[in-house]
This record gives C-alpha cells, sequence and structure tokens, in this order.
C-alpha cells in the first residue's frame, strides 16, 4: 500500500506541477477579462483518493490539503478544509470504487464549484479579493468551470489506463 | 509511518488527535484569513519546492518556448535594424549633449556638497518565481531576497515601470504587491507636472477595478489635469522607499469627492501587468 500511496502522490504533484506551469506560462491575464485556473491536480484527487483505502482518505486530504496550500495557496489553510470536503462529496456521490464517467463530471463539476466559491466567500469576507460576485462568476468561475470540463475528461481516459488507479478492496 | 497512525484502535486517543487537528487547523485557516505571514518553516518548504519546480520544469520550457519565439524575432531584426540606422545619425548629437548635462549635475553637486540626489538610484534585475492563482492581480514571488540586499518597501519595476512593492522577505526570496492590488503597506507619493508647468504631488491610495486605473489623492490645489501627463515617484517617502523619477504611469481624468475637499486622479499604469517574467529592484543610491 505505501509503494501505492507514494506513486500515486507523485502522479498527483505531477498534476499540481503541471496546473502551475500552466499559469506560469500563460501570464497574459488582464483585470477585467476573462481568467482561467487549470485545476488538474485537484480533479486528479478525485481518482487518487478513491484509489486510497477508505480509512487513509481523510489524513491523505490532510497532507495534500497542507502541501497544497503553502505552495500553491499563499498559505491560505482554508484549502486544507477543502480537499477534506472533497473527500466527503467523492464519498456522498460515488457508490462504487470504479468512477463512472458521470460520476467523475458531476464529481469533477462539484469540485471546481467548491475550490473556486468557497474561497472566493471566504476573501470576500476578510475583504482580501478585488472582484464583485459578477466579475467572480463570469470571468473567472464560468471559465475555470467550462475549461477543466475539458481537463477532466482527459484525466478520466489517461486515468483509466493506470494500472495505480486500479482499487484493491470494496467498501461500500 | 503518518499512514499507520489511522489504524489506532485506540478511540480516546484518535478522538484527541482529529479534536487537535481540527482546533489547529481552525486556528491556521483563521489567522491565513486575517493577513498572517508565513512561518520560517512554510518559507523554507515553499522556497524549496517552488525553486525545484521553477529550475527542473518551468525554466527548461521556457527556454524552449524562448528559444522559439527568439527565432521569430530574427525575422523582424533586419527590419529594425534599418530603422535603427536612421535614428543613429541623431544620436550622436544627443550623447554629446548628456555628457554636457552629467558633467554640469556632477559640477552642480560638489559646489552643493551633495553626494546623492534624490532621483538617482541602481536596479537588480530579478526573475519572477511564483504567481499565485488566487491573487494573480495582487502579489507576486521574486528570485531574490535578503541575500541580494532586498528590504521591505523597495520599488520594484519592469522595463516600463513601476509595478509594485516588497512586502515582505527570506534569505533568498521577496513577496512583491503589486500596483493592481490596491493594498500597500504604506500610500506611495507620487509628483507630475501639469501644462502650465505647474509641479503637483500626491499619493497613491489604491486601484481603481472599474476604470483598471491607479487612485492617486491629488495633494497639490490645482483645478485642471489633462490626460496623458506622465506621474512619476516623487521620492518623497524616506528613506529606502521609492526614488524620484520612477515612472508609474499616466494620467486619465480628475475626479473630486463632491464637496471640492479633495481630488483624486485616475492613472493608467505605464508596465504590462500581465508580462512580469523579468523584473528589476530599484534600491537608492
Amino acid at each position: 500500500m505505501r509503494t501505492k500511496i507514494i506513486k500515486l502522490s507523485l502522479f498527483l504533484a505531477l498534476a499540481f506541477i503541471i496546473d502551475s506551469t500552466i499559469t506560469y506560462l500563460t501570464p497574459y491575464k488582464i483585470r477585467g477579462s476573462y481568467e482561467f485556473v487549470s485545476s488538474i491536480g485537484i480533479l486528479s484527487f478525485l481518482y487518487v483518493v478513491n484509489a486510497l483505502k477508505l480509512r487513509y482518505q481523510y489524513w491523505y486530504a490532510l497532507a495534500v490539503g497542507f502541501y497544497y496550500s503553502i505552495i500553491y495557496a499563499n498559505s491560505q489553510f482554508i484549502y486544507v478544509w477543502l480537499f477534506m470536503i472533497d473527500v466527503f462529496l467523492i464519498h456522498s456521490y460515488i457508490k462504487t470504487r470504479k468512477i463512472s464517467f458521470n460520476e467523475s463530471l458531476v464529481n469533477s463539476v462539484g469540485l471546481i464549484v467548491i475550490h473556486q466559491t468557497i474561497p472566493f466567500i471566504a476573501y470576500s469576507l476578510a475583504n482580501m479579493t478585488n472582484l464583485s460576485v459578477t466579475q467572480f462568476i463570469f470571468l473567472r468561475f464560468l471559465p475555470t468551470l467550462i475549461g477543466n470540463m475539458i481537463f477532466g475528461v482527459i484525466i478520466y481516459f489517461v486515468v483509466d489506463q493506470l494500472e495505480i488507479f486500479e482499487v484493491e478492496q470494496t467498501f461500500y | 509511518m503518518f499512514f499507520e497512525v489511522v489504524s489506532l484502535k485506540n478511540n480516546t486517543f484518535k478522538t484527541v488527535v482529529i479534536g487537535a487537528i481540527i482546533i489547529s487547523l481552525t486556528v491556521l485557516t483563521l489567522g491565513s484569513l486575517s493577513g498572517r505571514t508565513r512561518s520560517y518553516f512554510e518559507s523554507i518548504f515553499h522556497d524549496t519546492v517552488a525553486s525545484i519546480e521553477y529550475y527542473v520544469v518551468k525554466k527548461p520550457i521556457s527556454m524552449v518556448t524562448d528559444a522559439i519565439s527568439e527565432v521569430n524575432a530574427i525575422r523582424s531584426v533586419y527590419n529594425e535594424n534599418r530603422l535603427l540606422q536612421e535614428k543613429l545619425n541623431s544620436y550622436a548629437s544627443v550623447e554629446a549633449n548628456t555628457d554636457v548635462l552629467s558633467n554640469e549635475l556632477n559640477e552642480l553637486k560638489k559646489q552643493l556638497n551633495i553626494e546623492n540626489l534624490p532621483s538617482e538610484y541602481q536596479v537588480k534585475a530579478f526573475s519572477l518565481v511564483t504567481r499565485s492563482f488566487d491573487k494573480w492581480d495582487d502579489e507576486v514571488t521574486i528570485n531574490g531576497g535578503e541575500n541580494n540586499g532586498l528590504t521591505k518597501n523597495m520599488v520594484v519595476v519592469n522595463n516600463k515601470g513601476m509595478i509594485g512593492v516588497i512586502t515582505s522577505t527570506t534569505p533568498i526570496t521577496s513577496n512583491v504587491m503589486l500596483l493592481t492590488s490596491g493594498n500597500y503597506l504604506n500610500d506611495i507619493p507620487v509628483m507630475f507636472t501639469v501644462e502650465d508647468g505647474t509641479t503637483c504631488f500626491g499619493l497613491i491610495e489604491g486601484y481603481d477595478d472599474e476604470n483598471e486605473a491607479l487612485i492617486v489623492n491629488v495633494l497639490t490645489n490645482v483645478a485642471v489635469i489633462q490626460p496623458d501627463i506622465k506621474v512619476y515617484t516623487s521620492g518623497l517617502g524616506g528613506e529606502g522607499k521609492a526614488p524620484k523619477g520612477i515612472f508609474v504611469g499616466t494620467s486619465v481624468k480628475l475626479h473630486d469627492y463632491g464637496d471640492n475637499t479633495k481630488k483624486y486622479l485616475l492613472v493608467k499604469i505605464a508596465a504590462d501587468m500581465n508580462d512580469l517574467e523579468y523584473i528589476s529592484v530599484v534600491q537608492q543610491a
């Protein structure tokens, strides 16, 4: 199991690096224009956590949340909670350990909604963002959701080909 | 070993551990939302991973993309070179004029016993290490820190003008609060000269999202400010802060707060805030 966790973690780290590199290479975001936040890492987390044994999942989300918060989110620890909520969402919707295409779509939408809206609400309350609700929805949330749905489909088919995502036991 | 903890059979111990984690996490989350800065451990961890990512992944990829764009750029070099040769004819007289003015300036400085003028500064070039997803318009991290002599409040520029101010430093990196964030540690003093020759002073107080322009509180009593007037830092912020003469942007429109007691000028930022790969930190001479 330890080898499997290491392999899955490397896969997830690679996904986060791809996100970070996409952001780094596409710096042409203008304030007041459309903004896309690549979320391959967050979408991959769905499959990674599903491939783990149930008792590890929340602990794994905790570790990933801290890693993501410190490295990619300027130590905003709200993301730790979000990864925990992701696990809860995955549990509440996915009823079999083999994720179907429809389940992956619904969960991907859920993950993007959680990772975009909750930080926006928190940052708005803490007066840490200049975006209005309308600007957020039309300029950031919708482009991010639509763009990541395309990534979500690609990830589904990539994960389907990889051995490390095969589930060893049934828990549901 | 971390994952072995979860398999503990002792429920009381497990409850205590989970409770402690939830409380710590809540404190950390609330702290980060109320402006808490990174701890030493977080900085080390972040800098290490970000540097590895930068030098192992991002830098090689950007080298390849840069090489491709350089090949494309070479195609236009011939035409540019021809234009430059035309301009070169007038360069000799400009150079001579500059030499004369520099000598006069040095003479005047000697006579007045002035070591450095507020407008004298030097720049050090750095690269961007990270630009956070969620604070794209607010802050960036650069690959220079205390070891490079960088300190809080130093001005950061790119090739077109000012982009922001350093807000915190670690030994090898610095956080730069961008002008577009509107959240500055201190108001930034600026100056500009209107058409009738009056030099006006002001303070950058924030950023207007709607008009995509800086909000400059105008301190000098002036009735009209024409558009496209160049706005520079005034160097009046004190030692270690913005020196005089850093180009900030151009004026857009003068507004008042309705009661004529306070006026503010909207200033379009000169720097391209979307292209911040190579930036420089300004250090007063």
